[in-house]
């Protein structure tokens, strides 16, 4: 299954007049799979006949304050669909939406706590939030990160301190997994995804001695896996480090063969066919 | 908050609503809790369970059933997750009792990628082909009004799965907690509830305080079922980082608290130093001993002795 085919599948996942749902079947259509489906329809070069009217709706889920909410059920409660709507919204250029989202952004701030002896990490660094009044996690800090770098905003204590969390959380010698890297004195387990994601959002920020252990790292975890959302996101860090990927992309390939149609979230087709494209887009 | 705070407010916390569900049940009611022993996962154990859920008045026939097990991070040999071979067990219940449809639906705390929980092929291989498996982290939300007052959460977002079944049947594996001491059926029904609305991992409820939380999910969840997964559980480090204990007993209840209660017991634990379950018994039934029946057999032929971190040694008193 090549790019093309894979924006022809994705046809089946939208909501006309809408946007994209993760399974078939859901009628909720959501901010992110409409993201992440247009993102992959812009790089392949394609443009179906959902593109507009995605773009369009997405347009639509943005607050007044610059937040988006995460579906049409759901209010503006997810700080992380605002970055990706960022993303977006900068390569289409469409730069009074992706500020709007950035300056909201920069308004949320995860919630800190005083030191624990339970987990092994630095509870005052102040990065993002799943959902507004909690705690920072890896992967929307990453996010945040990654439609900052490209602002004006990097040079802000935010972004800097965002950096800081991810080198914070990060499990010795590995990756990260969703923010907690040691829980009563015990390494707990680094996730593919998450890895990837957050040394997308470290690329250029940090030195190379500090990440280069953690490449060769996912460079070969990520081939073990057969998770197709994994090796997507495997691909396009990996890409972004300069490591060699045709063994990945020859096994997303593989792994889009085999997939059961019926249970395919269609963030993770996105995903593959952006992984596919000669640059991420992010 | 400390154990001694929790209990306080809690005693103060539980508002009308609580109350009214305490004056709406029968309390003294008996629960039966059906123990099942079963010394590995490659006995057929189908007809039992559907036995014990006929003999609960559990009616499948024609019905929607969803099965929520606790698969929240898969790793080869981690005895983390509820047993593919026990939900097939529970499947053949199903079909045998005439149920509509079956889906095996979970939102996994911590992992974002559904390969590595409910969607990975050790679970499909198990399955039949009709049988759905579902990321319920993803997909179409319901939002339902919270029926505890344990947080400050006037709704619940959960999966629209949920909803739409007409009966929920709670798997959970029985293992130690590092949070909460202890985590079951109630614990369980964290992974109801959408990553897309609360995040991975659902902050906002550990925010609100993790045992009101379960408590008020408990209140709000529909729960037709509990089956324990108590072949072979987590002591230690869990939920994730734990060993493996062996205890060859399946649990099976209409009372999440008498089913709980009951696989504390098991453990060596004292349900009365589980905070959460403690207050638990001002709002469900089935904390009590005398509160449970057990037709079938009695939970000290199981009784063994769970380790447990430092921080929850009191839970052994």
């Amino acid at each position: 299954m090549q790019s093309k085919e894979i924006v022809k599948a994705l046809d089946k996942y939208f909501i006309p007049g809408k946007g994209f749902v993760y399974f078939k079947g859901c009628k909720q259509p959501e901010v992110e799979a409409t993201v992440w489906a247009c993102m992959a329809a812009i790089l392949s070069g394609e443009s179906p006949d959902f593109l507009e009217k995605s773009i369009s709706w997405l347009k639509q889920m943005q607050n007044s304050d610059g937040s988006v909410k995460i579906n049409s059920v759901c209010q503006g409660q997810a700080v992380w669909a605002a970055s990706q709507f960022a993303i977006l919204m900068n390569l289409l250029g469409e730069d009074d939406h992706c500020r709007k989202a950035r300056k909201f952004i920069l308004t949320q701030q995860g919630e800190t706590f005083a030191e624990d002896s339970f987990a092994d990490q630095d509870n005052s660094i102040v990065g993002w939030s799943w959902t507004k009044n909690s705690f920072s996690w890896v992967e929307p800090t990453s996010w945040a990160l990654i439609c900052l770098k490209d602002s004006e905003f990097r040079e802000t204590k935010r972004f800097k301190d965002g950096i800081l969390l991810l080198k914070n959380r990060q499990i010795p010698g590995k990756g990260w997994n969703y923010g907690n890297k040691n829980v009563y004195s015990t390494d707990l387990i680094p996730f593919i995804d998450t890895t990837a994601l957050a040394l997308c959002a470290l690329y250029n920020e940090v030195e190379m001695e500090l990440v280069t252990p953690v490449v060769e790292f996912l460079n070969k975890d990520s081939l073990h896996t057969d998770s197709l959302y994994a090796l997507a996101l495997a691909i396009i860090s990996l890409t972004k480090y300069g490591s060699e990927v045709a063994s990945h992309k020859e096994k997303l390939l593989q792994q889009l063969e085999k997939q059961p149609g019926d249970y395919m979230n269609s963030l993770h087709l996105s995903f593959a066919c952006i992984a596919l494209a000669e640059k991420a887009g992010f | 908050m400390d154990r001694r705070k929790f209990l306080l407010w809690a005693t103060s916390a539980i508002g009308a609503a609580a109350v009214g569900n305490i004056l709406g049940r029968q309390y003294f009611k008996v629960c039966p809790v059906r123990l099942l022993a079963a010394p590995d996962y490659n006995t057929d154990i189908s007809q039992n369970i559907l036995q014990s859920m006929l003999e609960d008045g559990i009616v499948l026939k024609g019905k929607k059933v969803l099965i929520k097990p606790n698969f929240v991070e898969y790793h080869e040999g981690r005895p983390i997750n509820t047993d593919p071979k026990l939900l097939r067990n529970i499947v053949e219940a199903c079909s045998r009792g005439g149920a509509a449809s079956i889906t095996i639906g979970e939102a996994a705390g911590h992992r974002r990628d559904s390969y590595y929980s409910v969607l990975n092929p050790v679970l499909r291989k198990e399955m039949p082909a009709n049988v759905r498996l579902i990321d319920m982290n993803y997909g179409d939300l319901t939002v339902i009004p919270n029926r505890g007052s344990f947080t400050s959460l006037k709704k619940i977002y959960v999966s629209s799965e949920l909803i739409k079944a007409d009966v929920v049947i709670n798997v959970p594996k029985m293992k130690t907690h590092h949070w909460v001491g202890v985590t079951l059926s109630m614990k369980n029904l964290f992974g109801t509830l959408p990553g897309t609305f609360y995040g991975w991992p659902k902050n906002l409820l550990h925010i609100m305080g993790i045992r009101n939380s379960i408590l008020d999910l408990s209140l709000s969840i529909p729960v037709h079922y509990v089956i324990v997964d108590g072949i072979s559980g987590m002591e230690g480090d869990g939920p994730i980082m734990g060993s493996e204990k062996k205890c060859g007993v399946v649990i099976m209840s209409r009372e999440m608290l008498a089913a709980d209660v009951t696989a504390v017991e098991i453990m060596g634990l004292n349900p009365e130093k589980v905070e959460y379950l403690s207050v638990a018994s001002l709002v469900h039934s089935g904390f009590q001993r005398k509160g449970r029946s057990f037709p079938w057999e009695k939970p000290e032929k199981f009784k063994t002795s769970f380790k447990c971190l430092d921080r929850f040694s009191y839970m052994k008193s």
